[in-house]
């Protein structure tokens, strides 16, 4: 066995490189390109790989003695094409919860598994629009326990959507680099309740992500002269919500983070601040940065296509035939 | 001290990254994206942000009845990889859409559009 291995690499070393794949651009749809957002997961299924850092301030909660806790995540995900248009995805976070008063030693931990699916189901190029279907589900007991993570899964069926704003008529230019993209999930806790009596609520979830492109700007519609970094950004809020249906007796929660994406040919970075939607949510502005690579530009030769099957019309193409 | 076997080899060079490689996008044309010129341009060139293969990139121009108007010609120029042109006859005043694709040399496929004017004197 131990003999056959290295001629097993040649074999696949061969055939990769004989029977190359034509590779595609990430995220686009006629002339728009879609970045990854920070909060609001993108429609496409797209090899991707991120790292994003987030800290916010969770207030001491009355009553129960918790002290006001400085929150820090350290999340990572990838995201790769099994058959064209079809992607499977893994994440996981790092958490540390450190007291404020250090009046309690700092926990620190891996929340649970998540995993991924998305299929791209319909899309129009000339009008930059695109529809998928996937969702997640987080895997019950896979994190630390000392974090109290769930022991039960939680599956989240979801809808995506992207809109850019490139068909608008020639009047309206200035407003044809505004895109749109959006995701609608019901998060189904595997058990209902908790031993101590606590309720698991269904839960809607929603996200939106608002973009206004100056790549899109000046490489599409006008040139207006914009140096470098700023052609390369593009401003963003985003809106995401949690609402849960029943049982548990919890309210809405959710942020507004405004920020800015700046691309580049092998990377994004992306910077936000996290601003609660209401008091329940919590009363601090947190903030978030995100670094995604584009491995298909890193590494062409395995990401950038599908594992099984080429993808077709799927690639960059002009938008708005004449 | 173990030796990696030779026949790895390959598989490792396969995997390393080429950082140099990534889509080609358009950096900037002439004439300029949007832009209204008095005079018809003889040329549409466009400066890409990466070098192209010429065999699969080109540029073709249309007119505001969506008829190709270029001279098909559209070539990346030897000297400049990452510059490509197409030339184009005398141009009546109106609007121009180009359309461009673009192959990088590590194959991924790119392209878009952008509008000019040509405005009477």
């Amino acid at each position: 066995m131990k003999s056959i291995l290295p001629w097993f690499a040649l074999a696949c070393t061969a055939a990769a490189i004989i029977a190359p794949t034509p590779a595609r651009a990430h995220g686009f749809e006629g002339d728009r390109f879609f970045p990854p957002t920070i909060q609001t997961d993108d429609p496409f299924a797209t090899d991707e790989f991120s790292v994003t850092y987030q800290s916010f301030n969770d207030p001491a909660s009355p009553g129960d003695g918790t002290p006001k806790t400085r929150e820090m995540d350290v999340s990572s995900e990838f995201d790769k094409e099994i058959f064209p248009k079809f992607a499977l995805g893994v994440s996981g976070t790092y958490i540390n919860l450190d007291p404020m008063d250090h009046t309690a030693p700092a926990q620190d931990g891996f929340d649970n598994v998540t995993l991924s699916t998305k299929y791209q189901l319909w899309e129009d190029a000339p009008h930059e629009w695109i529809f998928s279907i996937g969702g997640e589900v987080d895997l019950g007991d896979t994190g630390s326990k000392g974090l109290g993570v769930n022991s039960f899964s939680t599956w989240t069926p979801t809808l995506y959507f992207g809109k850019g704003f490139g068909d608008l008529p020639s009047q309206l230019k200035y407003l044809k680099p505004f895109a749109l993209t959006g995701t609608l999930g019901v998060a189904i806790p595997g058990e209902a309740s908790n031993p101590d009596g606590s309720f698991n609520s269904d839960a809607l979830q929603w996200g939106l992500a608002l973009e206004y492109s100056l790549p899109y700007l000046q490489q599409h519609v006008e040139d207006i002269g914009l140096p470098k970094p700023f052609s390369d950004m593009i401003p963003l809020v985003e809106v995401s919500s949690t609402t849960p249906f029943d049982r548990s007796g919890e309210t809405t929660t959710g942020t507004i983070n405004p920020g800015i994406l700046w691309e580049q040919s092998d990377f994004q970075v992306g910077a936000e601040a996290v601003v609660p939607i209401n008091a329940h949510t919590g009363p601090n502005i947190g903030a978030v940065v995100q670094v995604q690579i584009y491995i298909d530009d890193i590494f062409p030769k395995i990401f950038g296509h599908p594992i099984f099957g080429h993808d077709e019309g799927n690639e960059t193409g002009p938008g708005n035939t004449p | 001290m173990k030796i990696i076997h030779p026949l790895y080899l390959p598989l490792l060079l396969w995997l390393t990254p080429v950082v140099a490689q990534a889509h080609a996008f358009l950096d900037h044309a002439d004439p300029r994206v949007g832009s209204t010129v008095q005079a018809a341009p003889s040329v549409v060139t466009i400066w890409f942000t990466e070098e192209l293969e010429g065999a699969f990139s080109k540029i073709q121009v249309f007119d505001a009845k969506g008829r190709e108007v270029d001279k098909k010609d559209s070539h990346v120029d030897a000297a400049r990889p990452a510059v490509m042109t197409v030339s184009l006859p005398a141009l009546p005043p109106g609007d121009y859409k180009v359309i461009w694709h673009a192959v990088a040399v590590d194959t991924h496929h790119t392209s878009g559009t952008f509008p000019f004017t040509v405005q009477p004197r």
